[in-house]
């Protein structure tokens, strides 16, 4: 797998590009908008919005390894820890002749050793990659905002426009009988003088009526391009609100995650360290066996006192359980989310599968 | 995925301040408590358990912990209103922010001046807000969300905080014959405990430096005490350990300072007596604790 900071310029680079290729298409839909009322054909096709989707899905899963290529960030710590658990080979070598010196030495390299700088690390990273995500939900959320406006105007002028047309189609509609009555009148006029006015009535009527079939016809395609206007503008809306629910899932899971890591590492750390105190605990525990009475007395009183400490943290322990379901269930939720929209990258992941 | 229960339990105590004025709310108590905490080294110090010196370091770190309360509480100034972050504090036996806070803090404020750079000026945003209000008669949360985050950063650059890590500094107290004695102090924000924890140590040297100006050994000295600053080891071993590590310097005493923990009805979840008292009183408190072991 390519280093984080590769990975890092690979996602940016990709999350531009799928921002101008959205920003493009939101900017076509206005375009359209305004020349609509020319009666200009919409150039938004299909072939365009499946090329910006497949874009997206292709930066998501991007991003998504990116979110599981912190696991490999975070194995860096794994390499410390066992460091600091086993002996280096020189310290194992030394073992050989002296095995106090081998553990003091040890122990030296131990009393030294911090996880500080790679916690930050893991912090920083994993801020560079919300911030990513944030920035992309953002624009997501204005492109929507723009083209939900444009439809709520386009939806009312499609209204205004199915109106006149209907108001054109009753208004032809009442001239046909006038139209049949003159057409019937002319048939049975006898006088030459009557008829030529009729006909000349007639032929102004037909001239009315040709004039609105044509209305009809403009009115009709009008409405058939708002239509398809509309069509198209609620796929794109549809296409970048799905959009901004993956953003969401992966910023939570990402934040979840950071979050969890910094405390574990932090209290594994803390654990090893602590391992040294040992070594000093063994050595009171032989004084106790060797000296008298009244120590082994100070001894129990001691374990008595830890007792006590211990029934303490018991009883803080049922708070912890409260907490710890809630947070399960907060926890369980975003993995289900995650899980459901990455499964196939997840398994790919727990394959190990890439490239194939 | 399935992550080990074990990371679920480690953050169970961890609570998320959601509300803008329960945030508020945290702020301002902790504002007044470090208010009383100044006048609380003094009366240690009136009592003879704390020197001249040590009241006045005490004092500069008790300082910079209000500092950072100041920063955070510009940070999250406007939680829970247009999507902005949440502070995550320590409910149990603590009442602070989580280390993972102060962690955060750090790694913004490397990027503090950039950011100060891209943002507008104070009265620009002001300019902005009045304009929002008077023109379109809405509430400028964006703007005052922009503003809250320009003060956070403002704090962020000028300093004086309580850091994560705050590494050792040396000051001199006298000569003792051939050896120099100095009172080293350096701090934590201790992550198991999620407490501002002060450690005082008083140190003979006998090298043929004096310790601050050695390039050799001070910067060993730092790293070695920054990275066995842990809650859970005892004192003792922390000097023995150390003791060992130099052999030209020699730890007379160490002790630990605790500055917390914030008990509150409200806030925080106290096992033992304590949370009858606090819930009988309804009010909120604030105890020092303060554990020292002395060594020769």
């Amino acid at each position: 797998m390519a280093d984080f900071d590769t990975q890092i310029r690979d996602s940016q680079a990709q999350v531009a590009e799928a921002q101008a290729k959205i920003a493009a298409i939101t900017a076509r839909i206005e375009a359209a908008r305004t020349k609509l009322d020319q009666g200009t054909e919409l150039d938004v096709e299909n072939a365009t919005l499946q090329d910006v989707r497949q874009h997206t899905d292709l930066m998501n899963a991007n991003i998504a390894e990116l979110i599981m290529g912190l696991d490999d960030v975070t194995a860096g710590f794994s390499k410390d820890f066992d460091e600091m658990r086993t002996k280096t080979g020189m310290e194992s070598f030394i073992g050989i002749f002296s095995r106090g010196k081998s553990e003091s030495m040890r122990q030296e390299r131990m009393r030294s050793a911090s996880v500080d700088d790679k916690l930050q690390d893991l912090i920083a990273k994993s801020d560079v990659i919300v911030k990513l995500l944030q920035g992309q939900l953002d624009l997501l959320n204005v492109q929507k905002g723009k083209v939900e406006g444009n439809l709520a105007a386009t939806l009312t002028e499609r209204e205004e426009t199915v109106g006149a047309l209907e108001a054109v189609r009753a208004e032809i509609a009442a001239m046909d009988p006038k139209l049949i009555e003159l057409e019937n009148r002319i048939a049975v006029e006898q006088d030459a003088a009557a008829r030529t006015k009729l006909e000349t009535e007639l032929a102004g009527l037909n001239a009315q009526h040709n004039a609105l079939v044509q209305d009809e016809q403009v009115k009709l395609a009008k409405s058939q391009t708002l239509e398809r206007y509309i069509e198209k503008g609620k796929t794109w809306v549809d296409s970048l609100q799905n959009q901004a629910a993956t953003q969401l899932v992966l910023i939570n899971k990402l934040q979840t995650d950071t979050k969890q890591r910094v405390v574990l590492y932090d209290a594994l750390t803390s654990s090893l360290k602590t391992a040294q105190q040992q070594d000093v605990a063994h050595r009171i525990n032989e004084i106790g066996v060797k000296t008298d009475q009244e120590a082994q007395t100070a001894m129990a009183a001691i374990g008595a006192a830890t007792n006590a400490k211990m029934a303490d943290m018991l009883e803080a322990h049922e708070d912890h359980m409260v907490f710890a379901r809630e947070i399960l269930e907060q926890k369980a939720k975003a993995d289900e989310r995650f899980a459901r929209r990455f499964a196939a990258i997840v398994e790919k992941h727990d394959k190990n599968a890439y490239g194939e | 995925m399935p992550d080990a229960p074990i990371k679920d339990q480690l953050t169970s105590d961890h609570a998320e301040l959601y509300d803008t004025l329960v945030a508020r709310r945290y702020f301002a108590k902790f504002d007044r408590i470090s208010g009383h905490l100044g006048r609380v080294a003094a009366e240690l110090e009136a009592e003879g358990r704390l020197s001249r010196t040590e009241a006045r370091l005490l004092g500069g770190y008790l300082r910079a912990v209000a500092a950072t309360f100041r920063a955070l509480s510009h940070k999250y100034l406007m939680t829970g209103r247009d999507g902005a972050a949440r502070l995550t504090i320590d409910r149990h036996e603590s009442g602070f922010p989580v280390a993972q806070e102060l962690m955060t803090m750090a790694v913004d404020a490397q990027q503090a001046a950039r950011h100060l750079g891209g943002m507008p000026s104070e009265t620009e945003l002001k300019d902005r807000m009045v304009r929002q209000i008077v023109g379109d008669l809405t509430l400028p949360t964006a703007l005052q969300f922009a503003l809250s985050q320009r003060y956070y950063y403002e704090a962020l650059a000028a300093g004086g905080i309580f850091w994560a890590r705050n590494d050792p500094d040396a000051q001199w107290l006298s000569n003792r014959g051939a050896r120099r004695q100095y009172l080293v102090h350096w701090a934590v924000w201790d992550a198991q405990v999620n407490l501002p924890v002060v450690y005082l140590m008083d140190l003979e040297d006998s090298g043929r430096k004096p310790l601050p100006t050695d390039e050799y050994r001070w910067p060993q000295v730092q790293a070695a005490l920054m990275a066995q600053a842990i809650g859970g080891l005892k004192l003792l071993t922390i000097a023995t350990g150390f003791d060992k590590d130099f052999a030209d310097l020699h730890p007379v005493r160490l002790r630990r300072v605790i500055l917390g923990p914030m008990y509150s009805a409200s806030f925080t979840l106290q096992s033992g007596p304590i949370s009858q008292v606090l819930e009988g009183a309804k009010a909120a408190g604030r105890t020092g604790r303060w554990s020292g072991r002395s060594r020769t």
